[in-house]
């Protein structure tokens, strides 16, 4: 009798035969991949644009887009989820050069608050969630998605090498860099964020 | 302590609020690109219907079908060769021609067929 095969499937090859299942009529992979990746979508799009609305019709074109290259998927070639970033960064640079010449940010109505965090703790968050964006927005655009991607995102610098199609050291280099400046910028934030209480 | 562990340490409460925040999806995002995965499943089904090729059905076929299938036809070769049948040789006594021109029903030329059948053979 052969022996069980114990090895477990990486989440990315995971991603790889539920988008080929998806292609093949399946739409509860979908709805799988769906609570996957659009997490990962929203968050990079929202850190590049620093606009909820705009992050979310970024995140929603970023998977149709998934959905409708499904049947010409090859197996191997890339991670889905790598794929999705970078559909999701260059939909981003698209809107960062439309925007360009309009005045600010738009400020954008916050999402319905999480019940378990009090209401302080929520204007708090937001308080410090709107610094770090205004830290990230003065960023060069490749600094940002690198910090993006290895300190909101947890993707490693193997992985953020792809998704940026550079080699790890230049991710090194360019996180090293962001580091710095983030962390000058913040500085002199802590105690009007109140950091000192945490 | 590595770079990463010392920027996590200073950074750590935007970070994490930040986090916080890109967790919170926006409300309907999800059912929507759900939505349109199932209208990229409906596109292609449908594309791939109108891409099967069309099956051609013979002339003769839809006829028969339209007659009812090969019963029904089986049965009106029957009648249709006793009718040829009768013409060409019909029954000594009997004018079939007749019958049809002069009488007023098919039921008639029944009739008659039958009676001069009968006596023929002697009933």
């Amino acid at each position: 009798m052969a022996s069980a095969d114990v090895s477990q499937p990486s989440p990315e090859d995971e991603e790889a035969r539920l988008l080929a299942a998806f292609a093949a009529g399946d739409h509860a992979a979908a709805a799988v991949l769906t609570d996957r990746l659009t997490p990962r979508a929203f968050g990079l799009a929202l850190r590049l644009t620093g606009d909820r609305a705009e992050a979310e019709d970024i995140a929603q074109e970023a998977m149709v887009r998934l959905w409708r290259m499904a049947p010409d998927w090859e197996p191997g070639t890339a991670k889905v989820s790598t794929w999705v970033y970078r559909v999701v960064t260059n939909l981003c640079l698209d809107h960062k050069r439309r925007r360009r010449g309009r005045d600010g940010a738009l400020d954008d109505a916050p999402e319905p608050a999480d019940e378990a965090q009090s209401a302080a703790d929520q204007m708090q968050d937001a308080a410090r969630s709107s610094a770090l964006q205004g830290a990230l927005d003065q960023l060069p655009d490749r600094q940002r998605l690198a910090i993006v991607l290895r300190h909101l995102q947890d993707l490693p610098n193997p992985r953020i090498a792809e998704v940026m199609e550079i080699s790890v050291e230049a991710v090194e280099s360019l996180t090293a860099r962001g580091k710095r400046t983030l962390t000058r910028l913040l500085a002199g934030r802590k105690e009007e964020l109140g950091y000192e209480d945490d | 302590m590595t770079e990463d562990d010392d920027f996590d340490r200073q950074l750590g409460p935007w970070i994490a609020a930040a986090r916080r925040e890109d967790a919170r999806l926006p409300e309907g995002l999800t059912a929507r690109i759900l939505a349109d995965a199932g209208q990229v499943q409906a596109e292609w089904q449908a594309r791939a219907y109108a891409a099967a090729p069309a099956v051609r059905v013979p002339i003769w076929r839809q006829l028969l079908s339209a007659l009812g299938g090969m019963p029904v036809a089986g049965g009106l070769m029957a009648a249709c060769a006793a009718g040829i049948w009768l013409g060409a040789a019909p029954p000594q006594g009997f004018d079939p021609l007749g019958y049809v021109v002069n009488s007023s029903s098919a039921l008639t030329v029944y009739s008659e067929l039958q009676n001069t059948i009968l006596a023929e053979e002697g009933y």
